[in-house]
C-alpha cells in the first residue's frame, strides 16, 4: 500500500519534472543533464580548444586572454574566480583544503585556502592586474548530512572551507560580486572571460548564470 | 518506477553487468590466504596472459625505479609484493567497466572510476593511519564498495531526477530515497552481487554497510574505514554523480576508528597527495 503510494508519488514527481524542465530546457533537465555530463568530458571540456582552459583540482590558472575556464569536480572544496576587467586578466583557483598542514605541501598553493588565493592575485598582478581592480566569485563548500555520537563540525571540510575563504578575502581586502555555497551537490565553474559571466553548473543537473564579473558587460545588459 | 523489480531480478536480468576476471579474484583469495607465497600467485597470474603482461609492465616502470628489466612473473610478485599485485589485479580487472559512464547516478565517462579508486585510496589510508584494518583488504573493499550503482544504474536512466526530487522534499539521504522508491538501495544492490560473484564475506559487508557503518555487525572497522575513505574521496569532488554528498555521514565510524574529527583535514590533505600520485600510473597500466 505503501510501495503504491510512493510509486505514484514518484510518477507525479517525475512528470512535473518533465513538464518542467522541458519549459526550461536551458537549466535543470533530466535529459540535458546527461547530454551535459557527456559534454563534461567530449565537448564542454574540449582540450583542443586552446580558448578552453581546465582548472584541475589544487591548480591555479591565469589568462589574459578570451578564454573559457572550466573547474570540474568541486565538492567540499573551493572554485574561486577573480578579474581585472581593466587589465583583462582572469584567474581561477581550485583550493581543496583550508590550510597548509604539512611543510612539504608549500610548493602546492593553489591546493590550501590559505596559501591559494593569496598565489592567485600575485600570478594576476604578474599580468597586470591590480589587486584593488579584482572582482571575485566562488562555489562549493558542499556538505554531507551528519549523525552520530558528537555532532561535531570540525571535521566537515566544506564549513571549514567556506569560512577560510571568507577570512581571506577579508584580510586581502578583496571584493567579492557572489558566491554559490554549501549544499550537498558536486559543482562545475565556468568562467567566460570576453563577457565576465561566471556559471555555476551542478551534479544533479542545474546549470545558472552566478554573476557577471565585468561591470560594462553588466551595465550593457 | 520499477520497485516491482526485485534485487535478485536486476543481478540476473543486466545482461551487460560487469565481471571481475576469475584471476583477479583467485589472486585476491590466494593473498588473504595464510599459506600465501609469491609462486602460488604467479601460477595464477599466467592463467590470465593480459593480466600477467600489466604486472610485468607495473614491475618494470618507473614507479619502482629498478636497475635490471624483469621478465619472470615470480620474481615480479616478489619486487611488486603480493598486496601491490593483488590491487593491480583488481583495478586492471575492473577499469574496463569502471570506466564507462554511469548515466543513472549522471556519472560521466570515468567518473565511476576515479570514485572506486579514489575511495581505494582513502580507505587504505585510513586503515593505515588507524591500524584497525589490513591497507590491502581496505583499498580492496574501497574500489568496490559501490558495485550496486554499476548494476542499478542501467534501471535508473532518467529517474534519478525524481528520486532527488523526493530526497529533497522529504529532508533524507540519497540511499534512504532509494530504499523508499525502489524497496532497495545501491547497497543492498552491490552486497547481492558481491555474494553472487562469490567475493570475500568482508567485501560483501562493505558494500552493503558502507552508508551505515553502525550497522555492520561483522568487519565494521573495515567498514568504518570505508565510510570514512567514501566521505574524504567525496568530499574532494573526486567522480562526484547527481546524488553528490547526500548521505549521512556516521561519527560514530570516527569513535570507533579513534579518529579526532580535526584529524580528517590531515588525512584529506595526505589522500590529495597520494590520488595524484597513483591515479596516472594505475590508470595507464589498467587501461
Amino acid at each position: 500500500m505503501e510501495r503504491q503510494f510512493l510509486t505514484d508519488y514518484l510518477h507525479w514527481c517525475h512528470e512535473i519534472f518533465r513538464v518542467w524542465t522541458k519549459s526550461r530546457p536551458s537549466e535543470f533537465s533530466g535529459e540535458k543533464r546527461f547530454n551535459t555530463l557527456e559534454s563534461n568530458e567530449r565537448g564542454l571540456l574540449d582540450m583542443s580548444n586552446p580558448s578552453q582552459i581546465l582548472v584541475g583540482a589544487a591548480t591555479i590558472r591565469v589568462s589574459n586572454g578570451q578564454t573559457t575556464m572550466i573547474c570540474p569536480g568541486i565538492g567540499s572544496s573551493i572554485g574561486l574566480v577573480a578579474m581585472d576587467e581593466v587589465a583583462g586578466v582572469t584567474g581561477t583557483v581550485h583550493m581543496m583544503l583550508p590550510k597548509v598542514l604539512n611543510k612539504s605541501s608549500l610548493d602546492k598553493p593553489g591546493r590550501y585556502v590559505s596559501t591559494g588565493i593569496a598565489e592567485l592575485v600575485r600570478q594576476m598582478q604578474e599580468q597586470g592586474a591590480l589587486a584593488s581592480r579584482l572582482v571575485i566569485a566562488y562555489v562549493g563548500g558542499a556538505e554531507v548530512f551528519t549523525f552520530g555520537a558528537e555532532r561535531n563540525q570540525q571535521f566537515n571540510i566544506g564549513t571549514r572551507n567556506v569560512a577560510a575563504v571568507s577570512d581571506q578575502l577579508h584580510s586581502l581586502e578583496l571584493r567579492t560580486l557572489a558566491a554559490d555555497l554549501g549544499g550537498n551537490n558536486g559543482r562545475t565553474l565556468i568562467v567566460e572571460s570576453a563577457s565576465g559571466e561566471v556559471r555555476v553548473r551542478t551534479t544533479n543537473g542545474g546549470e545558472r548564470t552566478l554573476c557577471i564579473l565585468k561591470r560594462t558587460q553588466l551595465e550593457a545588459a | 518506477m520499477s520497485h516491482t523489480v526485485s534485487i535478485e531480478q536486476i543481478v540476473q536480468k543486466t545482461s551487460d553487468l560487469p565481471t571481475i576476471p576469475a584471476a583477479a579474484i583467485k589472486v585476491m583469495r590466494e593473498t588473504q590466504s595464510s599459506k600465501a607465497s609469491a609462486a602460488t600467485v604467479a601460477r595464477i597470474l599466467v592463467t590470465d596472459q593480459a593480466l600477467s603482461a600489466k604486472v610485468l609492465r607495473l614491475a618494470n616502470s618507473a614507479f619502482y625505479g629498478l636497475s635490471r628489466k624483469i621478465t619472470d612473473l615470480g620474481e615480479a610478485v616478489v619486487v611488486l609484493g603480493m598486496k601491490s599485485v593483488k590491487n593491480l589485479a583488481l583495478v586492471a580487472g575492473t577499469y574496463p567497466w569502471m570506466q564507462r559512464p554511469l548515466t543513472g547516478y549522471c556519472l560521466g565517462p570515468e567518473e565511476m572510476w576515479r570514485h572506486a579508486f579514489g575511495t581505494a585510496v582513502a580507505s587504505q589510508l585510513v586503515a593505515r593511519a588507524t591500524r584497525k584494518a589490513l591497507e590491502d583488504v581496505a583499498f580492496t573493499a574501497g574500489l568496490l564498495h559501490d558495485l550496486g550503482k554499476v548494476a542499478l544504474s542501467v534501471w535508473l536512466e532518467n529517474k534519478m531526477g525524481a528520486i532527488l526530487l523526493y530526497a529533497g522534499r522529504e529532508g533524507i539521504s540519497y540511499d534512504e530515497a532509494e530504499r523508499r522508491v525502489l524497496g532497495y538501495d545501491h547497497c543492498q544492490v552491490g552486497y547481492h552481487l558481491a555474494t553472487n560473484w562469490n567475493l570475500p564475506e568482508e567485501i560483501c559487508a562493505c558494500n552493503l554497510f558502507h552508508h551505515k557503518p553502525s550497522n555492520a555487525t561483522e568487519f565494521q572497522e573495515l567498514v568504518d574505514c570505508v565510510h570514512v575513505g567514501d566521505y574524504i574521496c567525496s568530499s574532494m569532488g573526486y567522480g562526484l554523480g547527481g546524488d553528490g554528498l547526500l548521505y549521512r555521514f556516521d561519527e560514530e565510524s570516527l569513535v570507533r576508528l579513534n579518529i579526532k574529527p580535526e584529524d580528517i583535514e590531515a588525512l584529506t590533505d595526505e589522500f590529495v597527495s597520494q590520488y595524484e600520485e597513483y591515479e596516472s600510473l594505475f590508470k595507464e597500466l589498467a587501461a
